[in-house]
């Protein structure tokens, strides 16, 4: 008799059970009564995990401060340890560590235990990733809370983990053993094996809390009073910067990543100020192996110097990283699709400008990602912006966006365009590549109708026949600044301008005047976003990146639905029916006929 | 195959279901550190102290016996299981590596074989690569699609599916 699933022996049975993954026992239990027995208390004990934790969602902390600063912070971490060792397969349903959770998710579901030493030894054992020798010295770590250990090892035990939020603070969260724990799963992932710890990882979103250069928060302030010197911060800061570089690059070689965004970040890796002397990926890695403390020669060099990098998305908010650090996180990246940087005025810098920051971080882009990147988004920090009518343009460095042969869309703040002085902004028209389908224009200036003609001097010579695909051009001025200046009369008196100048763009481009119509005050529903027609018929996935000035709410308008090529702005005006403000579509369309 | 190496140390199994096909007992001669492998063959050359080499296997099929070895000779120097591990050490093999992988490409009924045989013999790590092998042909897969794969008869009414379904919503995503 051939053998078949429902005739082993019924222990094989359950064991077979027993590996299925929680997400396929309902499938399973459906297929037959036999089944469906074997698997019901598989189901309840997942039934019960899945209460635990909101959504897959579960805080922990780094638990990685000093001991006395730990009280401050429940031992979460500790935490959903113990739960993990208790209960093995619980492990699955843990798909997001927040850094941000304040209450531990496991002391509410009232069952945790304190771990103890056998508990964490069944860990350790239980991890490939962890040697018998090494035992002793991740326990020390551990316990001491020093190099991430405590992390690392959490991390080695979630094999579904997809998201990390994860706060940083100064001092050493992350550490060799995080970064070393990625490393070797990574080693491990590429070597062809399955169902490794975060061999699921998708994203993870760094948000640096205090550190050097920024605002000194709670913590670092405490060190500094200790130590009573700047120059302690400073090198605490310093090593910890490039901890995270490091745990940043090990991130990309891990097989399901994509997304990194990182918020309020600095690089400190060599080869920012002199472009001369810029540092090669080869240096770089060597110093990302110091960082490490393991010997140059225990990871392989090469591949690890031309293993691509699989980010597909990366945001850098209030981030500096210095080009070659951006360039040693995309090495050999063909896939890299969306990429946004929000810039933020260091107030600390007299000389930085913003603007400078741009050309370098394009070329970067330019050499790894040209012929893969779609989405591109240049704005400026609303929280930290600054007026450029205050700020002398030192240097003219010139870009354009001619070479990426697959960018449809992007958004850029005004004031970031290549400008030699705030009178001779080069026009926008001249850096799009021929591919573009939209284009957002941020103008969140305190006064917009002293900036205006700036705005349409950037479109100056616009003629929406040389981009074949574009189907949107819009300004935008956020609700940010317009909240300051929400008079009835003061928007309309916006919208007669605006309409006006994209009015005369159209002229300019020879449209007759009868060929331009203005598409007056549209509503919301006439505006929703799934009504944009692609080229490729369907609406790309990036579009959802672009939540800047609430444009996922309102939508745009395509050009598509009416066979019309439209440009314009949304603007918040007041409806006197409902009396409220709302979203308003302003702008002109042409017949498309080309 | 495991007998194109020079064997340093051989133990010979004779299978009592011989393969299918031509017969070469020279097939059956392994080392003994790939022996080893199986807890259940580890002690039992322990009991027969170090001059009887030769072990027969009664409930293994020649073909699958000669498969298995040649997942013992792959991993003869992977670290030993002790055997006295708690049991919650088994979960830790939710990994497979590619040869594994490829080593289990093979029709279910094999599969099933090699997991019956790996469980006799008490070869703990391919057995576990085995069950999870087996979910990992679950994976995704709708309750229609389950039961053609395993050759199930469906035994629910639509009512007692659709309340198992009810019961365990919190299941579906």
């Amino acid at each position: 008799m051939a053998r078949t699933l429902v005739s082993l022996p019924l222990e094989l049975q359950m064991s077979i059970v027993e590996a299925v993954h929680y997400k396929d026992l309902l499938n399973l239990s459906l297929s037959c009564k036999h089944l469906y027995r074997l698997a019901k208390p598989f189901l309840q004990e997942h039934k019960r995990f899945s209460s635990i934790g909101s959504q897959g969602s579960f805080s922990f902390d780094t638990a990685n401060m000093t001991k006395n600063l730990c009280m401050l912070h429940p031992p979460m971490t500790l935490e959903l340890l113990s739960y993990i060792s208790h209960h093995p397969r619980f492990r699955h349903h843990i798909e997001k560590l927040d850094g941000f959770g304040e209450e531990s998710d496991l002391r509410l579901a009232g069952e945790s235990t304190a771990i103890d030493f056998d508990q964490m030894s069944k860990l350790f054992r239980g991890c490939c990733f962890i040697e018998t020798e090494n035992h002793e010295a991740w326990m020390h770590n551990i316990l001491a809370r020093q190099g991430g250990a405590l992390l690392a090892l959490l991390l080695s035990q979630l094999p579904d983990l997809k998201y990390i939020n994860l706060p940083s603070q100064t001092g050493d969260p992350i550490g060799p053993y995080v970064t070393g724990m990625i490393f070797k799963c990574a080693i491990k992932c590429d070597s062809g094996y399955i169902d490794q710890p975060l061999s699921s990882l998708k994203t993870v979103s760094v948000f640096c809390q205090g550190g050097y250069n920024v605002e000194v928060d709670g913590f670092s302030r405490l060190l500094y009073d200790a130590e009573n010197t700047t120059k302690t911060l400073m090198m605490l800061g310093k090593g910890h910067a490039k901890s995270l570089l490091v745990f940043f690059w090990s991130l990309t070689f891990l097989p399901s990543f994509e997304e990194l965004a990182i918020t309020n970040y600095e690089s400190e890796l060599s080869g920012y100020e002199d472009e001369e002397s810029r540092s090669s990926d080869e240096e770089l890695f060597d110093e990302a192996m110091d960082v490490l403390t393991l010997g140059h020669n225990t990871l392989p060099r090469n591949y690890f110097l031309h293993k691509r990098s699989s980010l597909k998305s990366l945001e850098l908010t209030t981030t500096r990283m210095s080009p070659p650090c951006l360039s040693f996180i995309l090495r050999n990246s063909k896939d890299l699709e969306v990429f946004r940087y929000t810039v933020s005025e260091d107030a600390n810098s007299a000389y930085n400008h913003v603007q400078e920051e741009i050309a370098p971080i394009i070329s970067v882009l330019e050499r790894r990602s040209r012929g893969s990147l779609k989405t591109l988004h240049l704005a400026q920090d609303p929280e930290n912006y600054y007026d450029p009518t205050d700020i002398l343009f030192p240097l003219y460095r010139d870009w354009d966006l001619k070479a990426f042969t697959s960018l449809i869309h992007l958004t850029i703040a005004f004031e970031l365009l290549p400008a030699a002085k705030v009178e001779t902004v080069r026009a926008l028209i001249d850096i799009l590549p021929p591919t573009i389908q939209s284009v957002d224009l941020l103008c969140f200036f305190f006064d917009p109708q002293y900036h205006q003609d700036m705005i349409f001097q950037s479109l100056s010579s616009f003629d929406p026949r040389n981009f074949p695909h574009l189907r949107l051009l819009s300004v935008w001025y956020t609700h940010y600044e317009l909240r300051l200046h929400r008079t009835r009369s003061h928007t309309v008196q916006v919208e007669q301008h605006i309409l006006s100048h994209f009015r005369k763009c159209l002229l300019e481009a020879g449209f007759g005047k009868d060929q331009v119509r203005d598409t007056g005050l549209l509503n919301d529903d006439f505006l929703p976003c799934n009504r944009i027609k692609f080229p490729d018929g369907k609406r790309t996935e990036d579009m959802q990146y672009t939540s800047m000035g609430g444009r996922d709410r309102c939508g745009i308008a395509g050009a598509e639905m009416e066979g019309h090529f439209v440009m314009g702005t949304l603007l918040d005006a007041f409806n006197h029916e409902s009396d409220a403000y709302e979203y308003c579509f302003h702008g002109v369309a042409v017949e498309k006929d080309w | 195959m495991a007998t194109s190496k020079q064997i340093k140390d051989p133990v010979k199994l004779i299978p009592t279901i011989p393969p299918s096909g031509e017969f070469d007992i020279a097939n059956f001669t392994f080392e003994r550190k790939a022996v080893e492998r199986s807890i259940l063959l580890k002690n039992m050359l322990e009991d027969l102290g170090g001059t009887n080499t030769e072990i027969p296997i009664p409930n293994v099929k020649g073909d699958v016996l000669l498969k298995v070895m040649d997942w013992c000779d792959h991993h003869m120097n992977d670290p030993p299981t002790t055997g006295d591990e708690d049991n919650d050490s088994r979960r830790k093999t939710t990994d497979i590596e590619e040869w594994d992988q490829n080593f289990l490409q093979v029709d279910q009924e094999m599969l099933f074989e090699i997991i019956l045989a790996a469980n006799y013999l008490d070869i703990k790590a391919l057995l576990d690569i085995g069950c999870k092998t087996v979910a990992n042909m679950i994976k995704g897969k709708s309750p229609e699609e389950i039961r053609k794969t395993f050759n199930i008869q469906n035994d629910f009414t639509p009512e007692e599916e659709a309340q198992i379904r009810a019961e365990n919503e919190w299941a579906e995503e």
